[in-house]
Formats: C-alpha cells, sequence, structure tokens
C-alpha cells in the first residue's frame, strides 16, 4: 500500500518542476488539503496517465523480441510500432506474481492485490486501490474531471470497491465536449445543489441506519460513509466547471455494430486523444472490450474463439489479424500524442500510457509474462526489457515507478518488492 | 506429493463467507483432539519452509476471529472428513483420532459461525442490484425504463449477483442513483398530453412503400390485399411498424398465414427493433402461423419511444435460393416455396389514460395545466392560447404541470402517501420529519411545488433505506419478509396484498407465507425469477458469449439461437409448475422443444415455431438439462468443447462439489486441435501430474459424458475438423444436406472417483441419479443464496442439508423446495 502520506505534495515534485524557485505560501500545498497551491506546481509539468487493458491477451510470440534493449528485431506486432521505437518499452517477463491460472484476474491487473486474496476466488477478492485512481487523487483536481474510465474499467477505489466506468463514447463525448443550453445549465446547477443536499440525507440516514446493525454491517457502512465524501467531492468539481464552457472539437462520435470492433476501439483511443489534449483530464483508464465476431479481412470466427486457438495455425493467423488491428490502433493513438504539442513538449512525453492484459496466453489462460508496453510519459524507454520468463518480475514494480513518474511519492503499491529500474 | 485441491475442500472453501469481521467471537484455544492430530499427520507436508499448497498448519493460529483463519480450519474440516487427507499413501489416523478431531473441529467451528450469525445475521447488509433497482423503481411507479446505461453493473458471488458482498456501494453509484431517480421521474410525470399511435397496414400498402416494391415478382407477389413473402427479408427493407412516439404499453395485431408448407404452421419472429435504422432488437416472440387459414395474433407490450415492430420468417431461404428456384421466371401463383402471406400489422398505444397512473402516483389528483397559463392566472392575465397540435418542441418549453393551491398541505399528503411505499415500510417520525423539511425548505427557497416536490422524491428515491434492505440481526420483522419474498420471487419492491398483509403482521405464519408465494409463483412477475435465476445458476446469461465458428457450424442460425435458452427456462417454468423432481434436472423423459430444436436433436413430429412439452423417444441421449443444447454451448466455446469447463460446470451447478481455481504457477492446458492427440491424451498428461489429479479425477469424468455433444448441443461421434482429412467428408445425420470433414473419433465414458464406470452420457446420468439428495441438496443451496442474497456459511450446513431432506416425501419436487427454503429459519432471519 501506499503510506498515507502521499497525500502530500512531495518536495522532489517540485524541485523538478523545472526548478522554479517557489515562494514560501506554496509550502501550504505540502498540507494534503492544500488544493489551489498544489494545482499551480502540477501545471507547471502536467503528468498524465493513460491504463488500457485488453481482456484476451496477446498473442506473445508474435509480440516479444528475442533481443533486449533498443536494437530488439521488429517481431510481427513491434513492427506496427516500429515509428515510435525509442519512445514506448515492452516488457517481458512482468506478472503479478501467485496468481492463479484463472478468469476473474483482471481485477488485479491495475491494483496488484495479493495472490492469496486472488486465491479467493471471485468471490472474495479485499481488492486495493488501483493506479488510476490513486493518480487521480493526485493530479486529479486540476481538470474537468478527476479521472475518466471508459468502458468495463478496471478501477478500484481506497476501499477496494469497483468504480465503474462511463458506458459507452457517446456519453463520455456529451460529458466532455457538448454544452447544454442556458436553461439546461441553470437545471444542472440545481441538479447539483440538490444532489448535495441528497448526499446529507444519505449520510444522516447511513448513521440512523448503522445504530441497529452489528460491527460488520457497521465496517460497510463505513465504506458507504467513503463513497458518499467522494460522491460529494465530484458533485463539488462538476459544480466548479459547470459554468465553464466545454472545450470544442471537431469529433462526432457514433454507434458501431458489434463487429466494428476496431472502429469502435479507434473512436475510443480518438476521445482519449481529445480528452487530454483538452486537459479534460489527467488520467484515463480505457477498457478494450472484444470478445465477438470482429469485421476484417480474412477473420471469420470470434475473437474470443480465435484467442483459443488450440495451437491451430489457421486460428492463431486470424487472431493475429485482430490484434494487428488493434496494434495499428494502438500505433495511431501513439501518433496523434505525438503529433500534439504541449510546451516544448509533445503530448506523448507528458502522458505514460500502458497497455496491459491479465493474461499472458489466452489459450492457456495463463497469468505469467503479461504482455505490458509503456510509451511516452517522459521515461527513458529502453526498447525491450526482458524479465526472467520462469520467475517473473512484480508488475508492480512497474506500477511504483510509474507513480513516481506522475510526481507521487512512492515506495510500495500493490505486491511490489521494489522499483523497476530500466526506464530511467 | 503435493494435494492441492479436491472438490469437496473446494466447495467449503465456497461455503464460507469470508467477508466482514467475526468481531464478537473470542479467539478460541485449538481442541486439544486437534492440535494432536495436526501434530502428528499433517505439518509434516503442510508446515516447513515450503509448505504443501502454501498451508502452513503449524503457523495457522486458531484465530476464528480472522475470517481467512476460520477458511483454513473449514478447509481442514472437510478433507479431513471427505478422506482426502492424509492422502492415501500417508500414514492414517486412527479412525477415532480422527472421528474426536472432526468432532471437536465441527463443534467449535459451528459455534463461532452461529455466534457470527447471532452478532449480525448471516446476510450483511444489503443493497438491491441493478435488476432489482430498475424493477423496483418501475413498479413502483408504474413507467418501465432502462435504466442500463445508468446503473452500474454488479459483481458477481457465489454466482449470484443479489449477494450483499458483491454489492458494494462506490461514489459513482451514489451519483448515478441519483440520475436513475431523475430518468424514472421523467417517464412518470406527464409533461404533455399523450402522443399516440394508430399504425394500420395491409400486406398491399406494405408492399407499396419504399423498396419492398422492388421484391414483387422476385420474391414476394401480391394477392388482393395481401402481400406473399417468401423469403427472409434483409434488415433495410422490411414489414415494419412506424416507430412509436412515446414509452409506453402498446397493443399489437398480426394477421398472416402460412403458404406452400404442407402441414406445417410456419414459425414468424416478431421483433421489437431499436429503432428503424437500428434494426438490432431483440425478439419479442415466435408466432406459429398456420397453414390452413389466417391466424389473428393479439399481443400487449412494453415499448420505449422510437422502438417499432418487424416480423419476419424464421427459416424463410434468402434470396439466392429463390432465384436459383425461379430460374429466371417471375413468382408468381405457380410457385411453391414456403412463405407466408401477410394481411395487417396493427400498432396501437400507448395504452391507458391520461395522466398516466405513474402521475397519479406522484402528483395525485391535482389539476394539470402549461406552465405558461399558470403563470398568466397568477398574474391576472389572460392565458395564452395552447394550440391543438403543439410541437414536441413547444411541450418542452412549456410542460404541463400540477397546479396546486395549497403546496404545503398537498406537498405533506402526497409524501407521506409516498414514503412507505418507495422504502417498503412504514416510516418513522424522524424520516418523516426529514423529508417533510426537505421539501418546505425547497419551498422557501422558492421552487415551485412540482420542482420541489420533485426535487424531494428523489431524494427519496436515492436514499440508503431505498437503496439498502432493511433487515436487522434476529428474526425478520414482516415488511423484511415481505420484502425478501418479493424480491426472490418477483425482482421487485412487495405488491399492495404483501404490504398489507405485513402491516397486519399475518407474513410470519407458515400458512399465509404459504398462500402468498403459490400467488406469486402464479404471477406473471415470477418469469424474472425463472430467467433471473436459471440465468446465472444455469449460466443462460452467458448464452450469447461465444459465436460458434461459421466454418464448422454452418447449421447453427438465429432460429436455434433464440429457441435454446426457451428450452431450458421453459423447462424450469414447467418443472416448478407441476413440481417435477429434482432429478429431472439431471434425467428426464421429456422435454421443450420446437421444430428448430427436434431437428438439432434429431425428434420427429415436432411442428412450428413455439416451444411446448414434448415426450422424448427411446435412445434419444437427451432429457435433464445437462443436454441441453443451450447448457452444451455455455460450456463451450465457438470452435471446442473442454470436458475440464463442462465437467467443472456439472460439479458447480449439479452436483454441488465445485473445485477449487488452479493452484498458482501450475500451468494450465493449453488445448491443442491440430489433430494429432485428442483431447484425452492431453488430458492424460496433466493427471499423470499428482497435484493436478487430486482435482481432476472430479472434473474430468462429467466433462467426458458430455463429450459427446459438440459447442451447439449437438450429437457426434467424430470431430470436426477445419480442412481436410482422411476421414473424408461425412454427412451430419440430422442435417443430412451438410457435409463437415471428419476428424479423430470422439472418446467418451470413463470412471468416477468412487471407481464406478461409465460409457456414455446416459450411463453418467444413471450414476448422478443414485444420490437425488445431493443433486437437491445443491438446488437447495442455490436458491438459498439467491434468495437470502448471501453465501451459505458454516452454520447453514444443517439448515440446506434439512431444507433438502424435508422434500423427500414430495419426491424432491422443485416447488415444495422453493416453499421449504421460504419457510426456513434461513429466509426468515436476517
Amino acid at each position: 500500500m501506499i503510506p498515507l502520506n502521499t497525500r502530500l505534495l512531495s518536495r522532489r515534485t517540485m524541485l523538478r518542476a523545472g526548478g522554479v524557485a517557489i515562494a514560501l505560501p506554496l509550502l501550504d500545498a505540502m498540507l494534503p488539503l492544500g488544493l489551489g497551491a498544489e494545482a499551480k506546481v502540477a501545471k507547471l509539468v502536467p503528468r498524465r496517465m493513460v491504463l488500457i487493458s485488453r481482456t484476451l491477451g496477446v498473442h506473445s510470440p508474435f509480440l516479444f523480441p528475442e533481443r533486449v534493449g533498443l536494437d530488439y528485431e521488429s517481431t510481427r506486432y513491434l513492427k506496427l510500432l516500429d515509428d515510435h521505437r525509442g519512445r514506448f518499452t515492452v516488457f517481458s517477463g512482468l506478472s503479478h506474481l501467485d496468481y492463479p491460472n484463472a478468469h476473474h484476474t483482471e481485477e488485479g491487473l491495475f491494483t496488484g492485490v495479493s495472490g492469496e486474496a486472488m486465491h479467493h476466488g471471485s468471490t472474495n477478492i479485499r481488492n486495493t486501490i488501483s493506479l488510476d485512481i490513486l493518480a487521480a487523487e493526485h493530479v486529479g483536481r486540476e481538470t474537468r474531471f478527476p479521472c475518466i474510465g471508459l468502458g468495463e474499467v478496471l478501477s478500484y477505489n481506497r476501499k477496494g470497491v469497483r468504480v465503474p466506468g462511463l458506458r459507452n463514447a457517446g456519453t463520455m463525448f456529451r460529458q466532455l465536449f457538448v454544452d447544454g443550453t442556458p436553461d439546461e445549465v441553470a437545471r444542472e446547477v440545481q441538479r447539483l445543489r440538490d444532489g448535495q443536499s441528497i448526499l446529507d440525507g444519505v449520510r444522516q440516514q447511513a448513521r440512523d441506519l448503522a445504530r441497529n446493525l452489528g460491527a460488520g454491517d457497521r465496517q460497510r457502512l463505513d465504506t458507504l460513509l467513503t463513497s458518499i465524501r467522494e460522491a460529494e467531492a465530484r458533485l463539488a468539481q462538476d459544480e466548479a466547471w459547470v459554468n465553464k464552457p466545454k472545450p470544442k472539437v471537431p469529433y462526432q462520435p457514433r454507434e458501431f455494430r458489434e463487429e466494428e470492433m476496431i472502429e469502435r476501439s479507434r473512436q475510443c483511443h480518438d476521445l482519449v486523444h481529445l480528452a487530454l489534449q483538452t486537459d479534460s483530464t489527467r488520467v484515463v483508464n480505457l477498457y478494450v472490450f472484444s470478445n465477438g465476431p470482429v469485421k476484417l479481412e480474412g477473420v471469420n470466427i470470434g475473437h474470443h474463439d480465435a484467442s483459443h486457438h488450440g495451437q491451430d495455425a489457421a486460428r492463431i493467423e486470424q487472431l493475429a489479424k485482430i490484434e494487428e488491428a488493434e496494434f495499428r490502433v494502438f500505433n495511431e493513438f501513439l501518433t496523434k500524442l505525438r503529433g500534439t504539442s504541449e510546451g516544448n513538449d509533445s503530448l506523448l512525453d507528458r502522458t505514460m500510457v500502458l497497455l496491459a492484459s491479465n493474461l499472458g496466453n489466452a489459450s492457456a489462460h495463463s497469468t505469467q509474462n503479461l504482455p505490458i508496453i509503456v510509451a511516452g510519459g517522459g521515461f527513458k524507454h529502453a526498447g525491450h526489457v526482458m524479465y526472467d520468463r520462469e520467475k517473473n518480475r512484480p508488475l508492480s514494480n512497474l506500477y511504483v515507478r510509474m507513480l513516481r513518474q506522475m510526481g507521487i511519492e512512492a515506495d510500495k503499491f500493490g505486491t511490489s518488492t521494489g522499483v523497476i529500474s530500466d526506464i530511467g | 506429493m503435493k494435494h492441492t485441491c479436491t472438490p469437496t475442500l473446494a466447495l467449503l472453501t465456497s461455503l464460507l463467507s469470508l467477508s466482514g469481521a467475526f468481531p464478537t467471537i473470542a479467539r478460541a484455544q485449538v481442541p486439544s483432539e486437534i492440535a494432536a492430530l495436526v501434530k502428528s499427520h499433517c505439518v509434516d507436508c503442510h508446515g516447513g519452509k515450503k509448505p504443501a499448497a502454501g498451508l502452513d498448519l503449524s503457523q495457522r493460529q486458531f484465530d476464528l476471529s480472522d475470517p481467512r483463519a476460520f477458511g483454513t480450519w473449514v478447509r481442514v474440516h472437510d478433507q479431513l472428513a471427505a478422506g482426502e487427507m492424509p492422502p492415501p499413501d500417508a500414514e492414517q489416523p486412527s479412525p477415532d483420532a480422527r472421528r474426536a478431531a472432526l468432532g471437536a473441529l465441527h463443534q467449535t467451528l459451528r459455534a463461532a459461525s452461529l455466534a457470527q450469525q447471532k452478532a449480525e445475521g448471516r446476510v450483511a447488509l444489503r443493497r438491491i442490484n441493478r435488476t432489482q433497482h430498475e424493477n423496483t423503481l418501475n413498479d413502483l411507479l408504474g413507467i418501465s425504463v432502462k435504466l442500463g446505461d445508468v446503473l452500474p453493473d454488479d459483481g458477481s458471488v457465489a454466482g449470484f449477483d443479489n449477494v450483499s458482498e458483491g454489492l458494494d456501494v462506490s461514489s459513482a453509484h451514489l451519483v448515478r442513483y441519483q440520475e436513475a431517480a431523475d430518468l424514472a421521474l421523467d417517464a412518470a410525470i406527464a409533461t404533455r398530453p399523450l402522443k399516440q399511435l394508430a399504425y394500420r397496414r395491409t400486406g398491399k400498402e406494405t408492399a407499396q412503400r419504399g423498396g419492398l416494391r422492388e421484391f414483387l415478382g422476385k420474391f414476394t407477389r401480391l394477392d388482393g390485399d395481401r402481400l406473399n413473402v417468401h423469403i427472409q427479408l434483409p434488415n433495410h427493407l422490411s414489414i415494419q411498424s412506424d416507430e412509436v412516439p412515446m414509452t409506453g404499453r402498446y397493443r399489437l395485431k398480426i394477421v398472416a398465414q402460412a403458404i406452400n408448407t404442407g402441414d406445417r404452421p410456419l414459425p414468424l419472429e416478431v421483433r421489437i427493433t431499436k429503432t428503424v435504422h437500428h434494426p438490432e432488437g431483440r425478439t419479442l416472440a415466435t408466432l406459429d402461423l398456420p397453414f390452413d387459414r389466417p391466424g389473428l395474433f393479439e399481443l400487449e407490450t412494453v415499448l420505449d419511444k422510437q422502438n417499432g415492430i418487424r416480423i419476419n420468417g424464421w427459416q424463410l431461404p434468402g434470396e439466392n435460393a429463390v432465384r436459383e428456384r425461379l430460374k429466371g421466371k417471375p413468382l408468381d401463383e405457380t410457385y411453391t416455396g414456403p412463405g407466408f402471406a401477410f394481411e395487417l400489422l396493427e400498432l396501437e398505444g400507448p395504452l391507458g389514460g391520461f395522466p398516466p397512473p405513474s402521475h397519479q402516483r406522484l402528483f395525485g389528483d391535482l389539476p394539470l395545466k402549461p406552465a405558461s397559463v399558470v403563470k398568466a392566472e397568477r398574474a391576472g392575465t389572460p392565458p395564452p392560447k395552447i394550440p391543438e397540435n403543439r410541437s414536441d418542441d413547444d411541450w418542452r418549453r412549456d410542460p404541463l404541470i400540477p397546479v396546486s393551491t395549497d403546496p404545503r398541505v398537498d406537498g405533506q399528503r402526497l409524501l407521506r402517501e409516498f414514503l412507505p411505499r418507495a422504502l417498503r415500510r412504514p416510516v418513522d417520525d424522524a424520516t418523516l420529519a426529514y423529508y417533510l423539511a426537505f421539501f418546505q425548505e425547497r419551498l422557501d427557497k422558492g421552487y415551485e411545488f412540482h420542482t420541489a416536490l420533485r426535487s424531494t422524491y428523489k431524494a427519496i428515491l436515492s436514499s440508503p433505506r431505498f437503496f439498502y434492505f432493511d433487515e436487522r440481526p434476529g428474526s425478520l420483522d414482516d415488511q423484511a419478509i415481505a420484502a425478501r419474498l418479493s424480491y426472490f420471487l418477483w425482482s421487485t419492491l412487495p405488491d399492495d396484498e404483501l404490504t398489507a398483509l405485513a402491516a397486519k403482521g399475518e407474513l410470519r405464519k407458515p400458512a399465509v407465507l404459504r398462500t402468498q408465494a403459490e400467488r406469486m409463483l402464479g404471477d406473471p412477475r415470477s418469469q424474472r425469477f425463472v430467467e433471473d435465476f436459471t440465468g446465472q445458476w444455469l449460466e443462460l446469461r452467458k448464452i450469447n458469449a461465444t459465436t460458434p465458428d461459421p466454418n464448422l457450424y454452418g447449421e447453427f442460425d438465429v432460429f436455434l439461437m433464440w429457441s435454446m435458452p426457451q428450452e431450458t427456462q421453459m423447462y424450469f417454468r414447467e418443472m416448478l409448475q407441476h413440481d417435477r423432481s429434482v432429478a429431472e434436472f439431471v434425467h428426464s423423459d421429456w422435454t421443450m422443444l420446437n421444430s428448430r430444436l427436434a431437428q438439432h436433436y434429431g425428434i420427429d413430429g415436432v411442428k412450428g415455431g413455439e416451444l411446448r412439452r414434448v415426450t422424448l423417444p427411446p435412445a434419444s441421449h437427451r432429457g435433464g438439462v445437462l443436454t441441453h443444447a443451450s447448457i452444451l454451448k455455455v460450456t463451450a466455446n465457438g470452435t471446442t468443447t473442454s470436458p475440464i469447463l463442462r465437467g467443472k460446470w456439472v460439479l458447480e451447478k449439479i452436483i454441488g462439489t465445485p473445485p477449487a481455481p488452479p493452484p498458482p504457477n501450475v500451468s494450465a492446458v493449453e488445448p491443442d486441435i491440430r489433430g494429432a492427440t485428442t483431447i484425452r491424451q492431453q488430458l492424460a498428461k496433466h493427471q499423470a501430474i499428482a497435484s493436478c489429479a487430486s482435482c481432476h479425477k472430479h472434473i474430468d469424468p462429467p466433462g467426458f459424458a458430455l463429450e459427446s455433444f459438440d459447442v451447439i448441443g449437438g450429437w457426434r461421434e467424430f470431430y470436426r475438423a477445419s480442412n481436410a482429412t482422411k476421414g473424408g467428408l461425412a454427412p451430419l445425420s440430422n442435417y443430412p444436406e451438410r457435409k463437415v470433414w471428419r476428424g479423430l473419433d470422439v472418446e467418451v465414458g470413463g470412471t468416477t472417483p468412487q471407481g464406478r464406470e461409465f460409457k456414455n452420457i446416459d450411463d453418467y446420468k444413471a450414476l448422478l441419479l443414485e444420490d437425488q439428495e445431493q443433486l437437491t441438496r445443491n438446488l437447495a443451496r442455490q436458491l438459498l443464496v439467491f434468495a437470502t442474497g448471501a453465501d451459505v456459511q458454516f452454520a447453514d450446513r444443517e439448515a440446506v442439508q434439512s431444507i433438502a431432506a424435508r422434500t423427500r416425501e414430495r419426491n424432491y419436487g422443485l416447488r415444495s423446495l422453493v416453499h421449504e427454503v421460504i419457510q426456513s429459519p434461513a429466509f426468515l432471519t436476517k
């Protein structure tokens, strides 16, 4: 777990923030609630985080190269990212240790909860906070949205409660980019204020209810109180922004049919890019769901079925066609981030993008040797970093490194045993 | 030797609810009988530097207040009881020592579990889940909104999504509960007069519209007012009603007749489309068009704004097939291919008066007037004239609003009526005062009457008393019983009759409870129980999760897809209706079929698309849910079947001894379908590893019993291959026109862990039927979890046994079992 004091703004962040002499009053920013001051510092170098999860693994023989370092040979999938060589790192030999080879392990993908918890089955993973929610606690007050989850995202709050994402791109687009009429805005203000009063009542009732219940239930109500506080913060942040016009973007999302998975995924990535470009949020969690048919030349079995290829060469080829299309979308996304400049940097330099799956090999449901790519974010990228394929390195060690890059003083996260030092 | 998992062990781990603390239990001493046995027979393996299965019993504290420690000791108990531990090749404790240890451990664990239940209740504080939330808002207000896009998904625990452990409340829930309340109130409150649809078109009128005209003489023809249709119409050119102008209940009328189908009816699909331009929707019904006369069908259904109705023949050929048949000639009265004569489609609604009951529940009989009129009346100026056919935009700008001459009094009256219904119990003074003050505060702030009241309703519908079950430790009170019963069988809040009985204190009387359960099972709302329970217990919700490989399974079509879950749901319904024995989930001489499923199963004489009860011929290999195409599909992926997945499914769902998840760092079996090896050969390798064998000896046998069924539940003697094989092309027995590449022969049969051999599914089912009480215990457990929203705990084991045993006299009838669950102390206590 992250020690509680990480809510404080670290000195290191301040110094790194361009060597700017920081006036004394800013020291208030070191208090957990010094919102305004913290914001000023963070503004100097915005740090952003995008987590992209996929459920069906990646066919790793087509991903992982043999050679390590920047001089790795382009594999079938990495070839598609060659434009960005040196701006991303592919890791092999990372995983959450001691996870069973089972379905529900995605719940730990971004939290790194212990293997023991995971082994109790999906019924009783007492989950811990996920990377995106933790990052949002630090950088989220700056923007209209502390963080955005799109799809069935794997986000969890400090109490291990799952934080649901937005269901679709249309909803996200409206919330980020579509202004209401003056009437609608006025109603929205009223709605937010009413919302706050309603939450007051929720709190009061929760306390009433606790009186008649046992200790275990009181603990559950305590979790509810945390959620109430978070909801209040959410509404307050909404209210602070409700009168500010939303950024206008030349984009119109559309609806896709199930089999237009690649197009749908591209749209999601486009919206994430727009959200970052307009600084509507600095933390994004994107869940790329694909299971059924995929409209692609040469593909006529569903994605899930292709991933369970049973070593059949024809099926692996179909899977590869789907995954190539996905890597093309990822490549376009990196290209867009890189092509957007902010100050002296590109957006990619200031945005760490993690592409990950909880399955190393979907055909065997194995949870070792996960496909992990980190791009951008100002890291000293190392091409291919390879760890022991038999005795994997904890993925949480990478997460600690990512948190530090976000300017968060973290010694530990999930089940980390240290920090990865291969990317600077 | 490593022993990492056995079904028994896992079963009991899963029986435990590990949530919450065990706060009231003092640290217990390790009973001396146990300590001695552990020391002499366990710690050699389960101790030291590398304890077997990661379980170090030399270090494990006997602190039963720690849920994980509790779980460990339950595992120890169950392993010992099942004789799985110590392993057969190790030195065994004397029977006396084993018995003494078991007795002591059982007593201690039970006492601890009971103490916890007594202090806390066995069901942790539970909220209503997404489905229940939607139903509750809809039934409370008398509306039908879909909230799936607003309310977050629920977690699933112990196989069900209504178990409290999986139902946390995040900040997003709190915010979205408010949104959901807003949407529901929007739907309930009338802000404009009704906008009616009266769609009526004959076949002839339909044919003259747009593109459909092009099909005349090619795939369709006019016959008086009727349009004869001989193909499956494509999405963009179909028989479809206009979109409905508002959400509500609509009446649908269809007149049509089968043509050229001999003495068989033609199954017609009636589909609800999302919008005209998004034809994907859902199948509302399958109608069997008579072959000898026009059939008249009338249905009522709830439609959302913009929905439409579309009809199509389920099994009519495509354009190419008809073209081939016609060989360039026009389609005229000499055409002999199948089709249907479409006479009429009518769609009318929304039904019911104005203002709708949903509005009256919130605003009573207060008069409704356009806001502009109210304003003018207040100002004493002449009211504006409201034109007859006002546009939607005008109504949005100037909606109808309820007018009160005494807002404070009207508001208080309406809130007093609404609160106990919404919160499912009489409200205490403090709660009432709170909401009255909330309302008054808004009036004082200058909110208009209807806005102030609406805000207050929203507050009520987003409050903990709304979204939590109100259950207190000990026996449930009448209102809590009413709620449990209602959410169990209807997935919604109690109706007036239940509420009235609860108010009179009648529901704790077993006879009354029984009568109510009977009434509720007879009500159409019990279909929610059938769908929700079978959707999760039998995993029918996953029916669409995979798509069969079209190269291998070309016979699969949407009609079959629709029919599959219908069979299982209707089978469950039929068993419930007639109190059929739980054993019939394993085997029966009947099932629910339509022509499509009957073809798929190779059963003759079933005509039409509607499912009905059919007696199975001998040697059909069908009967019982294990051989339903739906079950065989949800336990396979689109290409291959896995005895492991199917075996696990049978253990979990039917026998009630789920295997533990594979231990960490044991590599999974990676299927290899290249054809060189059969699945049995692959699994044999796995079974050679002792740590795998301990579970797989339980998992694999049922899996191999089901190996005779392919991914869509068809019977098979050989595997299909995607490329040419030595076996050559072989016709499919139930689809003679289709040929597939013949792969290796299917190997079925095996030996149970008890050493009983079986040759095929029929043998295996017979073995399962030997212990009907175990099958019943399993279902009792599943029902109890679903009915109470909590997993079965150590102290509940006797309860489950006794529920099952009490149905023995009723031949383990399903309806009796549901009653026994409802009458059980576990159901009637928090």
